[in-house]
């Protein structure tokens, strides 16, 4: 049994629905140690002052910079007061359309499992959620700060998304960029659209695999016996200059 | 316009066409930012990169990868890294393109826009050509590329004239559910969901995004403030855990008669 991350209740309606919360994401990446290249040894993050002069993390406290080069200093409990819930609670607010939240506002997933007695009414929310084809939208305190979150029932259980806010996510509009002028013709899209049709399928999360990682741990194995590792950079391809051309040969080779 | 940081620059392919591409988060970072300071001096305290056999500070770019043996380590430099997969680490692939709604959420991992990057005319005109098919067919691109030392599955996807590209994790880096305590799949009576039902139809409402406010960081302003005009800031108390409802039920008849009546 893996351990849970928070314990507490979803609310909603004055109906609490006690719940454990699990992290559902393990990403396997390969994991580094940094190390200085020309002599192997580890190395070390160490706070220093502008004269480059170490600093003892016991001297070192949270400060907050009010004006240019001024600050106010908080300690861990004057900032839990900044989310200062009263019950230990996801408080759901809304239930709206599943389909109405943008994939980007997802930010990271958890499971919910039911604890003390709280089975029939979590298999109730489930059951609820999964027929009207809403989510819960509210707000819950995690690792001492207030988080937006989904509440969102898979496969008869129920899930917790913390959200990014709308002012988190970026305007594209801010976003510079050669600008996009000529719009391609109608021959082209229609090429184009053969193509991505040529290529559409249901998604099938479980074909896809990780080569990379294996490579990776296949290069520190050579690297372990002494082998010299060809440094030769793969270059990316020659942008299309010749659109057509491009899309012609494609969609012959997708024909087989 | 602020020039965003290209965090990874290489192409975006399907089937043999090329577009030319830099990444960029679809994230600000909007937090207060709190600094590490001297207790005493109140001086701003930066990190400093020190080997620990010289007790020296080095330069970033003299960091390499360091994978832990157990009986030592096997050290990879940024090229030998590189040289891994060097195509998944220059170019994304787009082998498949599927229905958005397909895509499970608990997959998605950062969201980023991919930014037109060639100078010429056929590389812009390719890149608008892909936003304005897959937006047509409502179709999402899949493909796989590397991102500093991971591999990662994305969605990419036309949103207004950009390309907007999600990572995702792979369904093999998903905890499977099978060890949590879940209930036993009993289904619940009609009843009571047809009242659970209801109760979500009371609360319903449209998603209005930006009608969430992120409170704690307006508190944490007000904070910061009261702290600078010398008042005490009092550690809350620890929030109380609630028990279940003793009957559900009669919980559910209830509220919903609350929400109705109110």
């Amino acid at each position: 049994m893996p351990r849970s991350i928070w314990n507490g209740a979803l609310s909603f309606a004055g109906i609490d629905v006690p719940v454990k919360v699990f992290g559902a994401a393990d990403p396997q990446g390969v994991q580094f140690r940094e190390l200085h290249e020309p002599d192997g040894a580890e190395i070390a993050h160490e706070l220093v002052d502008a004269d480059g002069r170490k600093v003892d993390r016991k001297r070192v406290v949270k400060g907050f910079e009010v004006r240019s080069g001024e600050y106010v200093v908080l300690d861990d409990d004057e900032l839990k007061a900044a989310s200062a819930p009263k019950r230990k609670t996801v408080d759901i607010e809304h239930f709206v359309p599943r389909e109405q939240i943008d994939p980007d506002t997802y930010d990271r997933p958890y499971y919910l499992a039911p604890q003390n007695g709280g089975d029939e009414a979590y298999a109730l929310l489930a059951a609820a959620l999964r027929k009207t084809g809403r989510v819960g939208v509210g707000r819950v305190v995690l690792r001492s700060r207030e988080q937006l979150v989904a509440v969102v029932e898979a496969d008869q259980m129920l899930r917790m998304h913390t959200m990014r806010f709308a002012d988190d996510l970026v305007d594209p509009d801010t976003l510079d960029h050669p600008p996009l002028r000529r719009k391609p013709d109608a021959r082209l899209r229609k090429m184009a659209a053969q193509l991505v049709d040529g290529l559409s399928a249901k998604f099938q999360p479980g074909r896809y695999r990780d080569t990379y990682r294996d490579r990776v741990l296949d290069l520190v194995e050579r690297k372990a016996k002494g082998e010299e590792i060809d440094t030769e950079r793969a270059q990316a391809p020659e942008p299309s200059d010749d659109l057509m051309a491009a899309l012609e040969a494609s969609l012959k080779g997708s024909k087989g | 316009m602020a020039r965003a940081r290209s965090l990874w620059s290489g192409s975006l392919s399907f089937g043999l066409v090329n577009v030319p591409v830099s990444l960029v988060s679809a994230v600000r970072d909007q937090a207060i930012h709190f600094h590490q300071i001297h207790e005493k001096t109140h001086e701003r305290l930066h990190v400093s990169y020190v080997c620990t056999k010289e007790k020296s500070p080095v330069d970033y770019a003299e960091i390499a990868h360091g994978f832990d043996t157990g009986d030592g380590y096997v050290m990879l430099t940024d090229e030998e890294l590189a040289a891994a997969q060097p195509e998944k680490t220059r170019t994304i692939e787009i082998s498949k393109f599927v229905a958005l709604d397909e895509i499970d959420p608990i997959l998605f991992d950062h969201p980023y826009y991919l930014l037109p990057a060639g100078e010429g005319d056929g590389p812009l005109r390719a890149y608008r050509l892909l936003a304005e098919v897959m937006a047509d067919a409502d179709r999402v691109a899949i493909g796989q590329f590397v991102l500093r030392t991971k591999e990662y599955l994305v969605a990419v996807r036309a949103k207004g004239d950009l390309l907007a590209l999600t990572t995702m994790l792979f369904q093999q880096e998903i905890r499977p559910t099978d060890e949590l305590d879940l209930p036993t799949r009993k289904r619940p009576g009609k009843a009571k969901v047809d009242r659970a039902v209801a109760l979500v139809e009371a609360l319903a409402a449209d998603f209005d995004h930006s009608a969430y406010k992120d409170r704690y960081r307006s508190r944490l302003r007000k904070i910061v403030k009261d702290k600078e005009a010398g008042e005490t800031i009092q550690a809350p108390p620890a929030p109380k855990a609630p028990g279940p409802p003793p009957d559900i039920m009669e919980a559910l008849k209830a509220s919903l008669d609350k929400v109705r009546a109110g």
